[in-house]
């Protein structure tokens, strides 16, 4: 019983945490003992208290130093403000606004870019599989539902190479933020992307058949049919990606028109400001503030 | 959209005429409440007050120095919380003297660790106003260095007042060469208000600069503010005391020492931290490096010195807005994004229009 006892983790866990308990207080008891001997007080003999020290004259100048914290120590540098300042700033802003949202479609350019190569690769390999699955096959659904993503995928290629079609339409695609400034019809014809949407909507669509023809090749041994199923579902994940790009595209080409529209609205106003307060005094901005 | 302030100051309203100059209201405020506080600090104190305050700003002056590569914040700003700290101390002699009437006896167990806690708070709180006051984009924008500084800052001005009081009363202290607001007394060292603040303020802007996953950058950000407690804690608790707690508590802070290793070591990270996030800027922005010491696109017109520093301080605060950008998620990731771009236009307006007045600022610095 007690040999059981002792092959029991739990008996190796406390007696573990025994030892480590122990060999601690061997360790830090002799070192606060020695230090007990050398020095069993205190080597200071004043307290850092505030209340301890200060007088009450003392703590009155804490109303002078609040004081001085709520004014400035040097006097304002330049000349009387500037009257169009907020138009500028305004400016800048929908400036950067602009560039960011910009940044952010040639973002997701790159990535729908980064889809191209294994897009294509699988519309080949599906392609080149396509006549043997067809051969393997009798059933009706199964011919239709292949024969008709033949047939897409002839069609859609025709627009371009894959997904380059896609980034070609859109036009960012490498164009840097700076180039592209002012540009926004360029990102006017996302909805051009037929490839992903075409090939999405056809997967949503057949989505029953090729369900259908999956229930199939496990049920008979047919490995042409199979393979062509198993590329058409990986074409299918990356579709699927493709189509969630193109649509945060069109959502950020929705916000960047709308940026750019107030970017227009304040340069008109920054402009008429200029003009009616022109030769009151030069305008800018900038000037963090901080000194050397 | 980043939050866009407007710092205009009051030129030709608020100002005061004394002998025929306009002085604005608040530069009168300010000289007229320091002159109070140092006035009164040296009616009171005497010498042992010159003392203290050439103590304290030597202190301060070093601290400006070493972050001087890496700071967005100027100096008026860290003389506002020189005089916060100052003010704070007032508040604590307040607590202070409220605590007494419960508890008068200045060697009662609770006030050696109510009033260590209480100090580093308020020590801390104007850090914390000004941090949580400020809009986002400058929030953003701050470096683990101006956290660093704006806490010294507050740490050195409350400690002022009381230094004074403590030379009047128990002559000149041992201080350690280049920390003069130290205090060494045989094994012990007393490293300061300033150097425990400065801790809180290192952590806090660390975890700020770096936000490190949950609980890690509570923990980061705590650990500053938690030390200086123990160390103040360790200090109070061991006057005229003996016996096993006083040798754990000298055991553990290293007789005081381990907070002035653990400021070195903290300061020499914060900048290393800064420094690091800009030069990673600065290898993805490459068209805002220095040309010829000056800055970009008005290299050789001969543009005064005053221009590059502020061209270097925003170029040093979009350099924290990346970083912090690049660490963070959406939605304040986006934010962070349009404010970093907003703050780039403008340091790249500044580079391409060489002559500029400077009275108002997008994502003030101050």
């Amino acid at each position: 019983m007690i040999l059981a006892f002792l092959h029991r983790r739990l008996f190796w866990v406390i007696g573990g945490a025994l030892l480590a308990g122990v060999s601690v207080l061997a360790v830090v008891a002799p070192v606060l003992k020695a230090l007990g001997l050398i020095h069993g007080a205190s080597l200071h003999s004043w307290l850092l208290d505030v209340g301890h020290h200060l007088t009450p004259l003392g703590a009155a100048g804490g109303a002078g130093a609040g004081a001085g914290a709520a004014g400035d120590p040097y006097p304002p540098k330049g000349k009387d403000p500037d009257p169009c300042a907020g138009e500028e700033r305004a400016v800048l802003a929908d400036q950067g606004n602009v560039d960011s949202l910009k940044a952010y479609l040639n973002s997701k350019a790159s990535q729908i870019n980064a889809l191209d190569a294994p897009m294509n690769q699988l519309l080949a390999q599906a392609t080149a599989l396509a006549p043997q699955a067809q051969s393997e096959v009798e059933e009706q659904f199964a011919l239709t539902a292949i024969t008709k993503l033949v047939q897409l995928m002839a069609e859609v290629s025709g627009l371009g190479e894959g997904t380059a079609a896609v980034s070609g339409a859109v036009g960012i695609v490498g164009d840097p933020v700076g180039a592209a400034v002012g540009s926004v019809d360029k990102y006017g014809v996302v909805e051009e992307a037929k490839f992903l949407k075409e090939m999405y909507q056809y997967f949503q669509v057949s989505q029953g058949n090729l369900k259908a023809l999956e229930e199939l090749c496990k049920e008979n041994p047919l490995p042409a049919a199979s393979q062509f199923l198993h590329v058409t579902e990986e074409l299918n994940q990356l579709v699927a990606q493709g189509y969630t790009l193109v649509n945060a595209m069109n959502h950020l080409q929705d916000q960047l028109q709308d940026a750019q529209d107030k970017l227009n609205k304040d340069q008109q106003a920054l402009a008429e400001c200029q003009k009616s307060n022109s030769g009151s005094g030069d305008s800018g901005v900038g000037g963090s503030g901080a000194d050397a | 959209m980043p939050q866009v302030t407007t710092t205009f100051r009051p030129t030709s309203s608020g100002t005061l005429t004394i002998a025929g100059h306009r002085i604005s209201f608040r530069v009168c405020l300010f000289w007229a409440g320091v002159s109070f506080w140092i006035a009164d600090m040296f009616f009171s104190t005497g010498s042992a007050g010159v003392a203290a305050l050439w103590a304290s700003l030597t202190f301060l002056a070093e601290i400006v120095l070493i972050t001087s590569a890496t700071r967005t914040i100027n100096l008026a700003r860290v003389a506002k919380l020189y005089c916060l700290g100052g003010a704070m101390a007032s508040v604590m002699w307040v607590i202070a003297s409220v605590f007494s009437i419960f508890e008068p006896s200045v060697d009662a167990v609770s006030r050696q660790f109510f009033v260590p806690f209480m100090e580093e708070s308020l020590k801390l709180a104007p850090v914390l106003f000004i941090l949580w006051r400020c809009c986002d984009s400058r929030r953003w924008s701050v470096g683990a260095s101006d956290v660093l500084l704006m806490a010294a800052a507050s740490g050195a001005g409350f400690g002022l007042v009381e230094e004074a009081f403590i030379r009047i009363h128990l002559g000149t202290p041992h201080a350690l060469d280049w920390l003069p607001i130290t205090r060494v007394n045989g094994a012990t060292l007393t490293v300061g208000h300033g150097i425990w603040t400065g801790l809180c303020g290192l952590t806090l802007g660390l975890a700020l600069l770096w936000r490190p996953r949950r609980p890690l950058n509570y923990l980061l950000a705590g650990s500053g503010i938690l030390w200086s407690i123990l160390d103040h804690s360790h200090h109070n608790y061991g006057v005229d005391r003996r016996g096993l707690s006083v040798d754990l508590f000298n055991f553990i802070t290293g007789h005081g020492w381990i907070s002035l290793y653990f400021f070195l070591l903290g300061a020499i990270v914060v900048i290393g931290s800064d420094l690091y996030a800009v030069r990673g800027m600065l290898t993805s922005r490459p068209q805002l490096k220095l040309q010829g010491g000056k800055p970009p696109g008005i290299h050789g017109q001969g543009d005064g010195l005053k221009e590059l520093w502020n061209f270097l301080v925003d170029r040093r605060a979009l350099a924290y807005l990346v970083f912090r950008c690049q660490r963070s998620s959406s939605p304040t990731k986006e934010e962070m994004a349009r404010a970093a771009a907003v703050l780039e236009r403008r340091l790249l307006k500044r580079a391409t229009t060489p002559v500029l007045t400077h009275n108002s600022s997008i994502v003030a610095a101050d």
